[in-house]
């Protein structure tokens, strides 16, 4: 019988005791331990940590379209890792301002509320301009952008950008044999034939100083039918002719078809049962719509704001890059953001239809998308205007002057009030107001 | 034996003289302040200095520190407005809710079949937290849909719904309504704790002296709870001031100002407005308030407390 060569027989002396093997066993694993512990320190070590301090990670609907950008932008180099930071969006801007008055925000990319960028560009100055990054990506940042340029720099870039129009719902305005307004005046009178209460209103506006936070940021707009301002630098024109005849148009508004008295989240659910007409409101409004009755969403449209100059405001919420050692860091991951295929993948899988730049022009894939949404028409019908705009150097307290404003406002919405005693009522507080700035 | 009284000794010695130590130690005079000291380093770390700190920054001004917060404070009418609006709100509640309050425990007093049932109920409204009591609050206030109106045109007279959340007066009454509603369960508890520690046999003599009901109360009842009246006066006083979540969620302050008080003017001077050393101005003025109605009751329990 040939005897079969076998290797391991030349081994078969050093057969190692079950000791030795437990401890060459445990040497083996303490090396690939050891080896993957130091070599993981050292990838995170080449990384620099960059910082992107938002309310978007606490915003379901939005936070995965976000996540993904990230987790593109961390595999596509392998010099930062983004990461998140921040509050929810109702503790956001108090948070950041805190953090700016005591020296420092602890972020590397910022992205803001309008009123929030203002004051981190221009009273704490901690952005650094991005014209070097709207340069090499080629692109025209929207109108909105003026806002966000001092000394002729920019100084953030759009990552949200929500903007005013009247949303309606197609059906009831075809029932009642009408037509979205284009005056003040067919606006009021529209909205009354569109009503019959309790069962249906005319229109949605918010009025209770409990949700003044979304008052103010409808009210706001209230200034543009007849072309006025809520101030000049730092000078309040609440009871101009122009603010006060805005303000009439509301008050008209809100007899002929509100639903008064009755909370925010009550008319969302009134609109999205169909109840309601029509709403003064922001893209987002269609989607949050959508997502509490689908139904509806097949009848639901926009027109442009029922004025001649068709103005209505634009909330741009910036990506800033923050002045810092990582801010070149920042500015690369806001031109990332930026680059037509990301965006465009953003605001598809957001529902953002507001664009920063001429992104239908770049992106056949953005273009399709829009083709597909009948009710952004009227928004993008509308002219945007920045509220940085109407608000002069109120800009900077623009809490405190909605709240003046509303205040004195509802005492003009009791029976026999008058809008323009109630504006000279809020001008002197404003006034007060302005020494303080 | 004598070993064992050796063993003893030797085994005893050390730890009688460690018992005599710790005798020492728990003996002393400084033994209770040592009780006391991890409770006085905590309260000294988030009470007292949040308090200093807070009093400092309201000294704070754009050119160092000085009075202007202060004086701007009592040159403006909206802060005068505020403490009205607070006095009427806090007085209000704490003597509707002591009303409330002490008539429930009476009739909580009173034995009857499923008492213990009507007490459980009583205690609902305390255990829900304030958030959902506020937004139910809205809801059923609301002028189109709230079952507030429906209720109200059953009566006779009343043709439009009133809008509750609108009108200065109305919105007042509301927030006073849900304050009372949501802590009247706890003044009442306590009443009645006071109520059954009151000696039956004062009742008893007294039924003998042919005293009446209304007699008994006056002369017997009320002079023997009123220690208890007067910190749950305080505790409410303390408690309608502090009131911030029921109005803010309520009316949010309004309308008109007309329900701004203490905790939401506090509120939105420093988180809506970011102006913290003029808010800090206000809480220091709200802690003084707080802090002489806390000294009236120390003063009014001593005078009780002496024998005439």
């Amino acid at each position: 019988m040939t005897k079969l060569y076998r290797p391991s027989s030349t081994l078969s002396g050093i057969r190692p005791t079950r000791r030795q093997l437990l401890a060459g066993a445990a040497v083996m694993g303490g090396a690939i331990a050891t080896t993957s512990f130091a070599s993981r320190p050292a990838r995170a070590a080449e990384r620099t940590k960059l910082k992107l301090m938002s309310w978007e990670q606490f915003q379901p609907g939005e936070k995965e379209g976000w996540n993904a950008v990230i987790e593109k932008f961390n595999q596509s180099q392998d010099k930062y890792l983004v990461e998140w930071t921040g509050w929810p969006a109702s503790q956001y801007v108090s948070n950041v301002v805190i953090q700016a008055q005591a020296g420092g925000i602890d972020a590397d990319i910022l992205m803001a509320m309008p009123d929030l960028s203002a004051q981190v560009i221009r009273k704490f100055q901690l952005a650094e301009p991005l014209d070097d990054v709207v340069k090499a990506l080629g692109i025209t940042p929207s109108g909105g952008h003026e806002f966000l340029r001092k000394d002729g720099k920019l100084y953030g870039l759009s990552a949200i950008d929500v903007n005013f129009a009247l949303v309606y719902n197609k059906a009831l305005f075809e029932k009642a044999g009408l037509k979205p307004a284009a005056t003040p005046e067919d606006w009021i009178d529209s909205t009354a034939k569109l009503t019959k209460r309790p069962d249906q209103f005319g229109i949605a506006l918010t009025n209770v100083i409990a949700d003044s936070g979304e008052w103010w940021f409808q009210l706001q707009n209230f200034c543009l039918p007849f072309d006025g301002k809520w101030a000049e630098g730092k000078t309040p024109l609440a009871n101009s002719p122009e603010v006060v005849k805005g303000l009439e148009l509301w008050r008209s508004l809100y007899e002929a078809g509100v639903p008064q008295g009755t909370a925010q989240s009550a008319i969302m659910k009134l609109a999205a049962d169909g109840r309601v007409a029509q709403a003064f409101g922001v893209n987002p409004t269609v989607v949050v719509l959508r997502a509490t009755n689908p139904n509806i969403y097949p009848d639901l449209r926009s027109a442009a704001p029922p004025w001649a100059s068709r103005r209505s405001l634009d909330r741009i919420h910036p990506l800033i890059a923050l002045k810092g050692k990582n801010s070149d860091g920042a500015k690369a991951f806001i031109q990332f953001v930026m680059t037509p295929e990301i965006m465009a993948d953003l605001m598809i899988t957001n529902l953002y239809v507001m664009p920063p730049y001429d992104l239908a022009a770049k992106s056949e894939k953005f273009r399709a998308f829009l083709a597909d949404k009948p009710w952004v028409t009227g928004f993008n019908e509308a002219k945007q205007v920045s509220p940085i705009d109407v608000m002069g150097d109120f800009a900077f307290a623009d809490d405190q002057f909605g709240r003046i404003i509303m205040q004195n406002f509802q005492s003009a919405l009791r029976p026999g009030g008058s809008v323009k005693t109630a504006m000279d009522g809020a001008q002197r507080q404003l006034e007060a107001l302005a020494t303080r700035l | 034996m004598a070993m064992a009284s050796v063993l003893t000794q030797t085994t005893d010695r050390p730890s009688r003289t460690r018992r005599a130590r710790r005798a020492g130690v728990v003996g002393s005079r400084a033994f209770p302040y040592l009780l006391i000291l991890p409770m006085l380093a905590l309260e000294a770390a988030l009470v007292v200095y949040p308090i200093l700190r807070g009093a400092l920054f309201s000294l704070d001004t754009p050119a160092g520190l000085g009075l202007d917060n202060y004086r701007t404070m009592l040159v403006d009418p909206d802060f005068w407005r505020m403490i009205v609006h607070t006095l009427v709100f806090t007085l209000s509640v704490v003597v509707v809710i002591l009303a409330i309050g002490l008539s429930l425990s009476l009739l909580m007093n009173w034995s009857f079949r499923g008492r213990g049932v009507v007490r459980s109920l009583l205690t609902v409204p305390w255990a829900i937290p304030e958030v959902p009591v506020a937004i139910t609050f809205v809801l059923m206030l609301d002028p189109s849909f709230g079952v507030f109106n429906a209720f109200l045109r059953f009566f006779p007279g009343v043709t439009e719904n009133p809008q509750w959340l609108l009108d200065p007066t109305l919105a007042m009454l509301v927030v006073i309504g849900a304050t009372v509603w949501k802590g009247f369960p706890f003044y009442s508890l306590v009443l009645l704790s006071a109520l059954q520690n009151v000696p039956t046999e004062l009742y008893e003599a007294a039924k003998i002296d042919r005293a009446g009901r209304l007699a008994q109360f006056r002369y017997i009842t009320l002079p023997s709870i009123r220690g208890t009246v007067a910190l749950l006066a305080v505790l409410a006083f303390i408690y309608s001031t502090q009131q911030f979540t029921l109005i803010w969620l309520i009316t949010g302050g309004g309308p008109v100002d007309a329900t701004t008080t203490l905790a939401p003017a506090i509120y939105m001077q420093a988180f809506r407005f970011y102006n913290f050393s003029y808010a800090g101005a206000i809480a220091v003025v709200g802690f003084g308030i707080s802090a002489v109605a806390t000294l009236c009751f120390v003063l009014l329990q001593r005078r009780m407390e002496t024998p005439e």
